[in-house]
């Protein structure tokens, strides 16, 4: 089959074999089994990734474009009143997921870039040990941790975590559990909770 | 076709048949290690089941041409899904992808307790020989397979002449192939 001929080196395919293991959400089995009754032979993929350059337009049409969508703009401005950009530019989303131990772990985050304010709403947290809380940190690409704030999950293990601060220069948020009822000021173990933020 | 822990050739097979029960034996065999990897790769759950599930309808659909001795199922599927994570991968920024590919060493470099305990005998033998692989060559091989990066993008994140990274590879590669086929560990 094609995809036999697309194997990689064997010594380098061996890597996969060291991935932490994470259990799928268990619904997904269903999903596949469900399309391959359905006779899939094709699954679309829900999100498909921004692909920059793959719309090839005469630069004249572009030009075109940009005037009509400046034009446009500023008529919507001036009859609703705002200048503000598109909420697509005011907000990205990007998700948490837990690691090993705290594998049932997943967040979502939105993080609103002009209000300097990222919301995560965390679910599938275990209980803490007495004593403890678990601190949000972010990261930059140099891999300094800066402390971004503590919570306790409810008892459902759901929480909703606010970290006031621009996430600019940062490239991954992760969490950590730690010494309560402030946490500390640099993380004392490997997280296990974590995302890339976008 | 009983495949319940039937070799590859036989649940190849009667996945070819279109027998459900084979694909539902491959997912609980290789479900978690797929989504595992996806997940290492892309750092998002929701592109990571999609990617889990595009793999598994390719090799449901394309089971009647497997030769078992050109590699394992297993093989075949990290390979699917490595490779559709890699092509998701490539709409991100160069950063992004080294962040995601060296992702998070922030702290310590030996994992804990319960990371060691939870790991299986094969991930702990991968995880021992990466460990025994100065960090410039780790770097680079964890580069190349989960960030999807070519030689000459390693060489420029890095800094240095591609030759050397030519030779950091094959070193690695060297390193990685002896020490796992020590192990009977070559054909994931």
């Amino acid at each position: 089959m094609s995809e036999q001929d697309e194997m990689d080196d064997p010594i380098l395919a061996a890597l996969a074999l060291s991935v932490d293991p994470v259990a799928p959400p268990p619904a997904l089995r269903e999903r596949i089994l469900g399309a391959a009754r359905e006779g899939a032979e094709v699954v679309p993929l829900r999100r498909q990734p921004v692909r920059p350059g793959r719309l090839r337009l005469p630069l004249s049409a572009v030009a075109a474009i940009i005037v009509v969508a400046l034009g446009a703009g500023f008529l919507v401005g001036q009859t609703i009143g705002h200048g503000t950009p598109p909420a697509s530019t005011q907000s990205t989303h990007f998700s948490l997921q837990g690691h090993g131990p705290l594998s049932t772990v997943s967040a979502s985050a939105v993080d609103i870039k002009s209000e300097g304010v990222a919301i995560v709403t965390f679910s599938g947290l275990p209980e803490l040990p007495p004593g403890k809380v678990y601190e949000v940190w972010l990261i930059t690409p140099s891999n300094r941790a800066d402390a971004a704030g503590v919570f306790v999950p409810g008892a459902g293990g759901d929480a909703t975590f606010a970290v006031r601060k621009s996430l600019a220069g940062y490239s991954l948020m992760a969490v950590t559990i730690e010494a309560g009822p402030s946490g500390v000021s640099a993380p004392t173990q490997q997280p296990q909770i974590y995302g890339t933020v976008t | 076709m009983r495949v319940r822990n039937a070799p590859d050739q036989e649940v190849a097979a009667a996945l070819a048949a279109r027998e459900e029960a084979a694909l539902a034996e491959l997912y609980d065999r290789y479900g978690g290690l797929a989504y595992s990897l996806a997940l290492r790769i892309l750092g998002d759950t929701g592109r990571a089941e999609d990617v889990v599930q595009e793999s598994f309808l390719k090799l449901w659909n394309g089971a009647a041409r497997f030769d078992a001795s050109r590699g394992s199922l297993r093989a075949w599927l990290t390979t699917a899904v490595r490779n559709r994570s890699i092509d998701l991968l490539r709409g991100r920024s160069l950063h992004e992808r080294r962040e995601l590919a060296l992702k998070p060493e922030v702290i310590a470099s030996s994992p804990g307790p319960e990371e060691e305990a939870a790991g299986s005998m094969e991930r702990e033998a991968v995880l021992a020989a990466l460990g025994t692989l100065p960090d410039e060559q780790r770097e680079a091989v964890t580069l190349a397979y989960f960030g999807g990066f070519t030689q000459a993008e390693v060489a420029e994140l890095a800094g240095v002449p591609l030759s050397t990274i030519k030779g950091r590879m094959r070193l690695a590669l060297e390193k990685l192939g002896a020490y796992l086929r020590d192990r009977g560990l070559v054909d994931v």
